[in-house]
């Protein structure tokens, strides 16, 4: 790898390094469950781990029950048994979706990330009875959440190249070395089966426009076959109602304060933010701002086209919202194909949670 | 209209002419049909339905043949009733069809998303499952959340929609003689994906 190539992927690495410390501790109830007492032995009652932001808690919890829960039971001499598809995370009250990314959900739930002030340790609670079907999916084991990935990562695939080939031509070898490469969080492992999948830099210069001048026609139509028909973009926005079964009628506060120009919902004190809350948007987004071969589409023409905001002018979402992915506040002006080359999560999907500030 | 693909716009068109032309034999079917919009504007359509038993299907079903009286065991549970699937049909921005998300309530409450158990209750043809099993990445039913409302359902993969629809039901009104408009996209698309998770449309006249 030449320094430039290093270079390159500096931003990438840093973004799989990143990891968010958590502090567990068992839920009261399975306590008195498992060992008759709703306080647990030293030194169980806290557990401490470091894991990935771009990670996934199915792959965390069998490590959980290894180092915890195992020598837990076995101190106590409790014939009780917990299984890894028992496991489910809360965080103040919610239980969290174990197959969002744990960095979105950081994202998501803790507040203040914007203003360098947020949480950390990141304190949970452990479940290990009683999974809430209606509002988490259930049995979250190993498997199905290899399966569920596999799904976005073809989705991801579908929205660059209008086609699943590159995915569905992997290898049986190669798809089992992306998967452990993300479950066992090795750098090395995952990208070398990621970079099959998309080629890196696809974007030949993904900070200025593609100069029409440059380079031989057929080196610009070999740049030309590799760049992405479009990138697959989530928005979760935070919104002030909940969304309920068939009959939501809150709009994005976010949204609603860029059309009216009245500020409304979150202000002040950060509330609890609420994953029912979010509202989950997704559109491919071209690099190229409409009609044009050369001016570079930004995140905040993302969240336009994701949110049918035609009217070119309304930019107040950028006053009024901050864009965190990462934990970064990511600015409202970044061009989607730097986001794309550099702050994917593995899924190859660009998460961004949109909260008001 | 560029089939077999769809922009929302269409989409919804197409959901309203569905509605127009099969409500009233849904309904007398038995099926509850409703048009939904999302906070944002964004619309799908549920239909709903009480699971039947297989056996009922064929014929009424007689006590004496349940077998086993295991209060848990699927046949007893579609006999006792009040178990009901849920079909939403959801537009994709990525993929530019329908999807369809399904989940079987039972009467307790309880939401199934356990793919075995739902294709047995409602997927009669065991070819059909054999193929949905042998997708890849865990067979033809995913499970996810519900893009608009955000909690888990049961979905039938999109990827190879499109295809099927290209393959099966001929655009070209000149060749056939049979055209897919927006007034026939989403029952052929239902024809096509219901039958994986017993959704079936009464027939109807042509006129």
């Amino acid at each position: 790898m030449d320094y430039r190539e290093a270079e390159q992927r500096a931003p990438l690495k840093r973004v799989w390094k990143g990891m968010i410390p958590i502090e567990l501790q068992l839920a009261a109830s399975d306590a008195i469950e498992l060992l008759a007492s709703a306080v647990l032995p030293e030194p169980f009652q806290t557990f401490y781990m470091l894991i990935p932001r771009v990670g996934y808690l199915p792959f965390i919890s069998p490590k959980i029950k290894e180092r915890w829960l195992d020598p837990m039971l076995a101190l106590a001499r409790s014939d009780q048994e917990i299984k890894e598809s028992d496991i489910w995370f809360e965080y103040k009250g919610q239980a969290l979706k174990w197959h969002y990314p744990i960095g979105l959900l950081y994202d998501m739930l803790v507040t203040d990330i914007h203003k360098g002030d947020a949480e950390l340790p990141w304190s949970l609670t452990l479940h290990v009875r009683k999974l809430p079907t209606a509002k988490v999916i259930a049995q979250p084991h190993g498997q199905l959440m290899r399966d569920m990935f596999m799904a976005m990562i073809k989705e991801a695939d579908f929205t660059r190249n209008g086609s699943t080939k590159r995915v569905m031509d992997l290898a049986k070898s190669d798809q089992m070395q992306l998967l452990d490469g993300l479950e066992s969080h090795t750098y090395e492992k995952y990208f070398a089966i990621h970079s099959i999948l998309i080629p890196p830099s696809t974007f030949a210069d993904t900070r200025a426009p593609v100069s029409s001048s440059s380079t031989a026609s057929s080196a610009q139509k070999n740049r030309a076959a590799m760049v992405p028909k479009a990138i697959p973009v989530r928005f979760y926005m935070q919104t002030a109602g909940s969304l309920d079964d068939g009959a939501a009628k809150d709009a994005p506060t976010g949204a609603t304060a860029s059309t009216t120009g009245a500020s409304s919902g979150n202000t002040g004190a950060a509330k609890q933010a609420d994953i029912t809350q979010f509202h989950v948007s997704q559109v491919p987004i071209p690099l190229y701002r409409e009609g044009s071969t050369s001016e570079l589409a930004t995140l905040a023409d993302a969240f336009k086209l994701c949110y049918g905001i035609t009217d070119q002018t309304n930019d107040a979402f950028v006053t009024n919202c901050v864009c965190i992915s990462h934990g970064v506040c990511v600015p409202w002006e970044s061009p989607i194909s730097w986001l794309a080359e550099h702050f994917f999560y593995a899924d190859c999907f660009l998460h961004m949670v949109v909260i008001s500030v | 209209m560029d089939y077999p693909y769809l922009t929302r716009k269409e989409f919804d068109v197409c959901v309203e002419l569905f509605v127009a032309r099969y409500r009233s034999a849904l309904e007398d079917s038995g099926a509850r049909v409703e048009q939904r919009t999302s906070s944002t504007g964004r619309q799908y359509l549920v239909l709903q339905r009480a699971v039947y038993s297989k056996q009922a299907v064929s014929g009424p079903v007689h006590e004496e043949d349940i077998e086993d009286d295991d209060p848990t065991s699927p046949v007893f549970e579609r006999i006792a009733g009040g178990a009901h699937i849920e079909y939403h049909t959801v537009y994709s921005t990525t993929w530019r069809v329908p999807v369809l998300y399904v989940r079987v309530v039972t009467s307790t409450g309880e939401v199934v998303l356990d793919g075995e158990r739902v294709c047995d209750m409602v997927t009669e043809d065991s070819a059909i499952r054999l193929a949905m099993a042998a997708v890849p990445f865990g067979g033809a039913l995913g499970v996810g959340d519900h893009p608009e409302l955000g909690v888990p359902f049961m979905y039938l993969h999109p990827c190879h929609t499109a295809k099927l629809l290209s393959a099966v039901v001929a655009p070209d009104q000149e060749e056939t003689g049979v055209s897919v408009g927006p007034d026939r996209y989403l029952a052929a698309w239902m024809s096509l994906s219901g039958a994986a998770v017993g959704l079936s449309l009464p027939s109807i006249g042509y006129y």
